[in-house]
């Protein structure tokens, strides 16, 4: 059976080069590329899409943790383990969403890194235990988030959702006004409605509220 | 996935798991261990259950654990409940859980 394949994807050839002799040697994969962009990592994976790509946030290309959805839209079975430079909960969960399969930091010791490739390599997931709790709490915080949204913004009238969704796209009051074919007055009545039944106090607040219930595509 | 019903352990999905007063945590790196506090033994937690020992604040839903780490983890969903029972399970029998309904 052929050993798995990687890509490794970071900015500093010495810790490409260690991680090349970790994996090889305590991992059994084989690494056909270490690349310091993400766009090297895309050209690579033209030729050959690896069983793996390990790639650190911060590289160059397509930012941070979009690299993740670079890679799945380019190979779909092609795993993708992100390295963090830190502990950083919205990173690790700006990796998760954007498609890694797992998420570990550069400070991790060789064989936690070792460990991570071997899980996400098995079909698993992998999170640093000690993170895993800050993890749950956030997908726990923000579903608790879009829930509440989303009761707010069923309180609104099928007309001053149609209002609400022309603000969330930049139109001013005379725009609603000619889109609806209803009179600025009309429009400025239905904006004081909105604001009211979501409990905001700004349009840009409201805006906010709209893109948490999911009614405007992010 | 639903996550309706009464999974086994007399939980269920609206239980609100909370830590006692007198549970006691100690984090070394990514070790969790927890005691009733006066107990000489600490209980050394395996990962998912340390985890799931941050969320047991007496507001979080048993529900909302399971979405969560069925978002987390690639495991079957089955699995996944099944282990968060079991944690909590053993949490409670130890004293250090108190469930909330």
């Amino acid at each position: 059976m052929s050993p798995p394949t990687v890509i490794l994807a970071d900015e500093e050839p010495l810790f490409r080069s260690a991680l090349r002799v970790a994996l090889e040697a305590e991992a059994g994969c084989q690494v056909v590329a270490d690349v310091d962009s993400v766009d090297k990592v895309l050209q690579c994976m033209a030729v050959q899409a690896p069983d793996l790509v390990v790639l650190s946030i911060g590289l160059t290309g397509p930012g941070g943790s979009a690299a993740a959805s670079s890679v799945k839209a380019a190979a779909a079975h092609t795993r993708v383990l992100v390295l963090g430079r830190d502990e950083d909960r919205s990173v690790m969960v700006a990796a998760f969403e954007t498609g890694a399969d797992g998420f570990t930091t550069r400070a991790s010791g060789l064989d936690d890194l070792v460990q991570a490739v071997a899980s996400v390599l098995g079909g698993h997931s992998w999170v640093p235990p000690h993170l895993l709790g800050g993890l749950l709490r956030h997908l726990i915080d923000r579903r608790r988030q879009r829930a509440e949204a989303e009761e707010r913004v069923a309180r609104l009238s099928r007309r001053e959702r149609e209002v609400l969704v022309l603000l969330c796209g930049g139109h001013n009051h005379e725009e609603i006004s000619q889109r609806l074919v209803i009179s600025p007055q009309t429009v400025r009545t239905h904006i004081q409605n909105v604001l009211t039944k979501l409990e905001v106090h700004s349009r840009l607040a409201a805006t906010v509220v709209a893109y948490e219930a999911g009614l405007m595509a992010a | 996935m639903t996550t309706t019903g009464r999974p086994a352990g007399g939980l269920d999905d609206d239980s609100r798991p909370r830590r006692t007063a007198t549970a006691e945590t100690r984090r070394e790196g990514d070790l969790v261990s927890v005691r009733v506090r006066g107990e000489r033994s600490w209980h050394q937690l395996n990962p998912t259950a340390g985890a799931l020992w941050e969320l047991c604040d007496g507001a979080t839903a048993l529900r909302e654990m399971f979405t969560a780490a069925e978002e987390a983890f690639d495991a079957p969903p089955e699995v996944i409940r099944a282990e968060i029972v079991t944690a909590l399970g053993d949490l409670r029998s130890a004293g250090l859980l108190v469930i909330l309904d």
